[in-house]
């Protein structure tokens, strides 16, 4: 028999305070956006625009990233996390240096950027020590744990290279020009880190929720090849070496196109009778990769060039995929976290309500929408350039971040005491065989 | 010559206009112009069993069949394979045995195919444990699919579109250990398939029955990181491996007082 593990599950609240700081990210940055929109329709290039991305890719994308892993990664690489307390410290840090991050980008102090990314890189690193320790002697590396091991790698290389930008601001010494640092700076996070976390932990979880077979087969490899080999081939095409740019755009591409079909077989084989709000987040962002890969391509073939196709890219990649498939994982993992803190000690001995009991159909669904139509105009009002059209688009996203913000919370209010009274009571049993 | 013993597989094969006269014979039929049901099921079942699921006569059925592609109606017709096991008195074994149950009746209504998750569950089989099947009509075939893997039958006819169908070791041939074999006086839970939490909440609804000493054996998709502090908590022992890829097994003992 092999261990059972330490039998030391990560306390549910570790997770959630990471989610709702991220979810709070979520919501200064989708309501920025409308008030931004004069900004967004010039070049992004700007102290605002990067306040609001950093508040997105960091505060939000990250941020929730670093929490859900405490939850899905024990789950779905079978290994518990190493140190609570370390990653409770980690939040701490990289929370205080997002907010200095983002504020000191806002008011255009560079000088000032420096303690705050020191303190980001500190609680990153936390975070890549944590990890390391907690798959240490793992036995299997499967398609998930590899693509983990990738993103952890991209996040290390992410983090440096933005401190080494910060430094850059105060004591030039950096080689090159500043786009091409800061598009590789991009890339890097965006194909380094967020896409393979996103896609290998996809691989495992969207069957659990499907109730769908595990994905296996050639997509797999095209998926680890594409992105082991096309990152790198992106960043340094970037940097250095402009031809291998096209190549490496077209290997992740391929991957993100094998992501995709690994997704489709999974809805086609799930045993669901329906598809909660959650999954259809999921699945919508998963729709939006297909835009946002060919926009990207486009850029990196020079078919397309300029910022303001690079700010419609950007709201595909980070907004309507990266945003839509966390808000949706979100959905599924909020409510099983306070059910298990709540419930899952009672269940058994009482009658406890089911997950779906926990949730808000009818605000998920207006988010849904919100948040869907909202991202696909503001690409195009991006694209455009035209203020009003940021504006209107801005305001759908903003409603959207509201309404998704409104269900976790209702969620959440599950861990007052008043509420659980109240919910218990005329529950049905869950789970009776 | 169509007969009992044809494989409906191969004659809808042969013979594709064939699902709409058999869908004109039985409702049950009908199901077969789903493409993946018909894919799946049709190449496993004769002729004499789709008879027996629908409850139609054997000879009706052949005839209808040979009429419908111009074949003589006359010939005879030849029984369908023996089936091992069959109805008769509820063999007492099953009260001593733990039943696993899977219910294919929503995957049916759904038109999706059970017959891999019925399987996986009878490979899944301890010697102690019985493999009770839920189906809206009577799974003639799954008697001749389960027989060949040592497993005898019973079946109980609860509603016109409610089975309940017993798979044992029984009398039959002893088929080789199931990597899952628990002890014997171990009870089954099979909670592969189900969305979390329920896996952990069926777990834990069956730990209050196990006495002291008792072992609880659990089939499961992964290690289930989450169930394992509610054990510690409540004072259960547990232990994991993973006998197959894919299948994770924890056999979970309430301490000694």
């Amino acid at each position: 028999m092999m261990p059972p593990g330490p039998g030391r599950g990560v306390s549910p609240m570790l997770p959630l305070a990471y989610l709702v700081t991220a979810t709070a990210a979520f919501v200064v940055a989708a309501l920025a956006v409308p008030w931004l929109a004069p900004e967004l329709a010039g070049h992004y290039y700007q102290p605002s625009v990067l306040a609001l991305t950093h508040t997105v890719t960091l505060g939000w994308i990250t941020l929730t990233i670093m929490g859900a892993s405490y939850q899905i990664v024990p789950i779905v690489l079978g290994r518990p996390i190493w140190s609570e307390r370390v990653a409770r410290w980690q939040l701490a840090l990289t929370a205080t240096g997002v907010v200095g991050l983002v504020g000191h980008f806002f008011i255009g102090q560079w000088s000032g950027l420096l303690w705050a990314a020191g303190l980001v890189t500190l609680g990153v690193g936390l975070h890549l020590v944590n990890a390391l320790l907690s798959v240490r002697g793992l036995a299997s590396w499967t398609f998930t744990a590899r693509l983990v091991a990738l993103a952890h790698v991209g996040l290390a290389l992410t983090t440096l290279f933005g401190l080494l930008l910060g430094l850059d601001k105060v004591v030039r010494f950096l080689p090159g020009d500043l786009f091409p640092n800061l598009h590789a700076h991009v890339h890097l996070a965006l194909l380094g880190w967020v896409l393979p976390m996103v896609i290998g932990v996809a691989a495992r979880v969207y069957p659990m929720f499907l109730l769908a077979r595990e994905p296996a087969g050639w997509p797999g490899r095209v998926q680890l090849w594409g992105l082991g080999l096309g990152v790198p081939a992106v960043v340094v095409g970037i940097l250095a070496s402009p031809g291998l740019l096209p190549a490496g755009a077209l290997a992740v591409a391929a991957a993100v196109l094998a992501h995709v079909a690994w997704v489709r077989d999974m809805v086609r084989g799930s045993r669901r009778p329906s598809l909660d709000w959650g999954l259809r987040f999921v699945l919508t962002g998963a729709l939006a990769l297909v835009p946002a890969t060919g926009l990207g391509v486009a850029l990196a073939l020079d078919l397309l060039a300029g910022p303001r196709v690079a700010l419609a890219y950007a709201a595909l990649a980070f907004g309507a995929w990266a945003s839509l498939t966390i808000a949706g994982m979100l959905l599924k993992i909020v409510p099983f976290l306070v059910w298990y803190r709540v419930y899952g000690p009672r269940a058994g001995r009482e009658p406890v309500p089911s997950l779906p009991d926990l949730g808000w159909p009818a605000a998920e669904r207006l988010s849904w929408a919100l948040l869907t139509v909202g991202f696909a105009t503001l690409a195009g009002a991006l694209a455009l350039g035209e203020p009003a059209g940021i504006r209107a688009a801005g305001l759908l996203v903003a409603a959207g971040a509201l309404a998704f913000a409104v269900t976790l919370a209702r969620v959440l209010h599950h861990l007052m005491p008043c509420a659980r009274r109240a919910t218990v009571a005329p529950a049905r049993r869950v789970g009776a065989a | 010559m169509i007969t009992a013993s044809s494989n409906l597989g191969q004659l809808l094969d042969e013979h594709p206009g064939l699902v709409e006269v058999l869908a004109g014979c039985h409702d049950h039929f009908a199901r077969l112009r789903n493409r993946t049901l018909r894919r799946v099921m049709a190449p496993r079942v004769t002729v004499g069993q789709a008879a027996a699921v629908a409850g139609v006569p054997v000879a009706d059925l052949v005839a209808t069949l040979r009429r419908a592609v111009g074949e003589p109606e006359g010939a005879p017709t030849t029984t369908a394979p023996p089936i091992v096991g069959g109805p008769g008195p509820r063999p007492a074994e099953l009260d001593r045995l733990q039943a696993v149950e899977v219910d294919v009746r929503e995957d049916i209504r759904r038109g999706e195919e059970p017959f891999a998750r019925i399987v996986a569950a009878a490979k899944a089989l301890g010697e102690a444990d019985a493999l009770v099947v839920r189906a809206p009509f009577e799974p003639v075939p799954l008697y001749d699919v389960l027989g060949r893997r040592g497993l005898a039958h019973w079946t109980e006819q609860l509603a016109a579109d409610d089975w309940r169908v017993w798979f044992h070791r029984g009398a039959a041939p002893p088929a080789p250990v199931s990597p899952t074999a628990a002890p014997a006086d171990a009870a089954a839970l099979d909670v592969r398939g189900l969305e979390p939490p329920l896996p952990m909440v069926r777990v834990l609804e069956r730990l209050d029955a196990l006495a002291p000493g008792d072992t609880l054996t659990v089939l499961h998709e992964r290690r289930p990181m989450f169930l394992y502090p509610q054990l510690d908590a409540r004072g259960f022992r547990h232990e994991t491996d993973e006998p197959e890829p894919g299948l994770v097994r924890i056999v979970i003992r309430r301490a000694q007082p």
